[in-house]
């Protein structure tokens, strides 16, 4: 057996999740296609020309959305804001990796932010500086079957998303998110722990049945 | 869909992988360090749960883009245009902060990423490196190397444990795990894995809390070595 050295093109992950979802676009909604071509130029144009005024415009939609997304992991607010900043400049340093035949912008920005509250949290229990954030990224580049198929469930699971109760997409929201108990979802919204559990099951039914559709025996 | 993927060439494709609860939380970021290396440890192997994660990170995305705005700063945009350097990456691969790689080359990227302690004496038959993750999580991580036909130290553990065969195999109650064979199990399983008699086996092993050793001398030695 023989792991791919470092350097071997793609193999050694990048540090912020290179992501085969592709562009196909069956089943998702317009609108979600044209806003995520339109993030995909942004990203382009800051990788070939250091485009500020695509940067600003990706800043204003995504920025206040990480925020929220850090505030919704339970960091406090001002370090939220540092954070969500500190997220930005990395999709700037980073754009020319972007690769829209493999991820979807917001999933790539996503993995960023992700990964960087994963360093701040490390950072922040005074941990020695340990296990890089490049222990989350997949490495191998995929064969072109797995990049059909991921964006063809990517696309399915952002128009599943769409048609949820908001109801379940606050629980889902929270459980995926924060991995937050059920019974602090309860309180945090409010609602009876029976009441999280079965709207929870609905919607993972549901968003389960996109992810792996044939069930395979796991 | 599982139909459509194919293993890399040379990689064998596992058999016993996380369920699909690991994979999510492992996606969403929400895993502690331990079980998170060894779920990357099993992604390195295993093309269908790759796929599985970056499903699940779309979601995240997806997520991500329906999230409530919430405003920054009035300056946090001009803050953040000035400090816009020329440090973009031009498309250069490998990038140049890229971590410096342990040598042994048996072990899959997400293992050679991280800060692994020198082989030491565990046991008769058994040795270990110690791979370094946050302690404030509570989680031990160890490589270990098991003598064929050895019992691997994995059982009477309390919490969760996490396991992913790198090289070689074990059996155990619930079958035959070779390289890139996970095992998620609870303390309540007292199961007795043995590496396979026609060589070592060379597997990652996360746990919550200390690690118990079957035999008496490693009983005896456990103090003396940290697990």
């Amino acid at each position: 057996m023989s792991w791919p050295r470092p350097g071997d093109g793609r193999l050694t992950g990048g540090g912020d999740g290179i992501l085969p979802e592709g562009r196909a676009a069956a089943g998702a909604t317009a609108g979600t296609v044209v806003l995520e071509d339109v993030h995909a130029r942004h990203l382009r144009a800051i990788a070939t020309q250091g485009d500020r005024a695509a940067f600003s415009a990706l800043f204003r939609h995504y920025a206040p959305r990480i925020k929220s997304y850090l505030l919704t992991t339970g960091l406090p607010s001002m370090e939220a804001e540092e954070l969500a900043q500190e997220v930005m400049l990395t999709v700037w340093r980073k754009a020319a990796i972007f690769d829209p035949s493999r991820a979807r912008a917001a999933t790539w920005i996503f993995t960023i932010a992700r990964n960087l509250r994963i360093d701040a949290a490390r950072r922040s229990r005074a941990a020695e500086a340990a296990v890089a954030q490049e222990s989350l990224t997949p490495s191998e580049p995929e064969p072109a079957d797995d990049l059909l198929s991921a964006a063809e469930a990517a696309d399915r699971l952002r128009a599943t998303l769409d048609t949820l109760p908001p109801d379940q997409l606050a629980v889902v929201r929270l459980s995926f998110f924060e991995d937050a108990p059920h019974p602090d979802i309860a309180r945090r919204l409010g609602i009876p722990l029976g009441t999280v559990k079965s709207r929870l099951r609905l919607a993972m039914a549901r968003l389960r049945g996109v992810i792996d559709p044939g069930g395979t025996e796991r | 869909m599982i139909a459509a993927m194919r293993p890399p060439p040379s990689l064998p494709c596992p058999t016993h992988h996380p369920d699909a609860e690991l994979l999510s939380r492992h996606a969403a970021g929400t895993l502690a360090d331990g079980p998170a290396l060894v779920v990357a440890t099993h992604l390195d192997f295993c093309p269908v749960c790759r796929h599985q994660v970056r499903v699940w990170e779309a979601l995240g995305g997806a997520l991500l883009n329906s999230q409530r705005p919430v405003a920054l700063a009035d300056d946090a945009l001009e803050r953040t245009l000035a400090r816009l350097d020329g440090g973009r990456l031009e498309g250069k691969w490998p990038p140049a902060d890229m971590p410096v790689l342990d040598a042994d080359p048996v072990l899959p990227p997400a293992l050679r990423r991280q800060r692994l302690g020198p082989w030491r004496f565990v046991a008769p038959g058994i040795r270990g490196r110690a791979v370094r993750v946050d302690p404030a999580q509570g989680y031990k991580v160890m490589l270990f190397r098991v003598a064929a036909g050895m019992a691997i130290p994995m059982h009477g553990h309390r919490g969760q444990e996490y396991t992913c065969v790198v090289d070689g195999a074990f059996s155990d109650v619930f079958g035959r795990f070779a390289s890139g064979d996970m095992a998620a199990v609870d303390a309540s399983v007292d199961h007795q894995p043995l590496a396979e008699p026609d060589g070592d086996c060379l597997c990652l092993i996360a746990v919550r809390g200390r690690l118990r050793i079957h035999s008496l001398l490693g009983r005896l030695v456990q103090p003396l070595v940290g697990l």
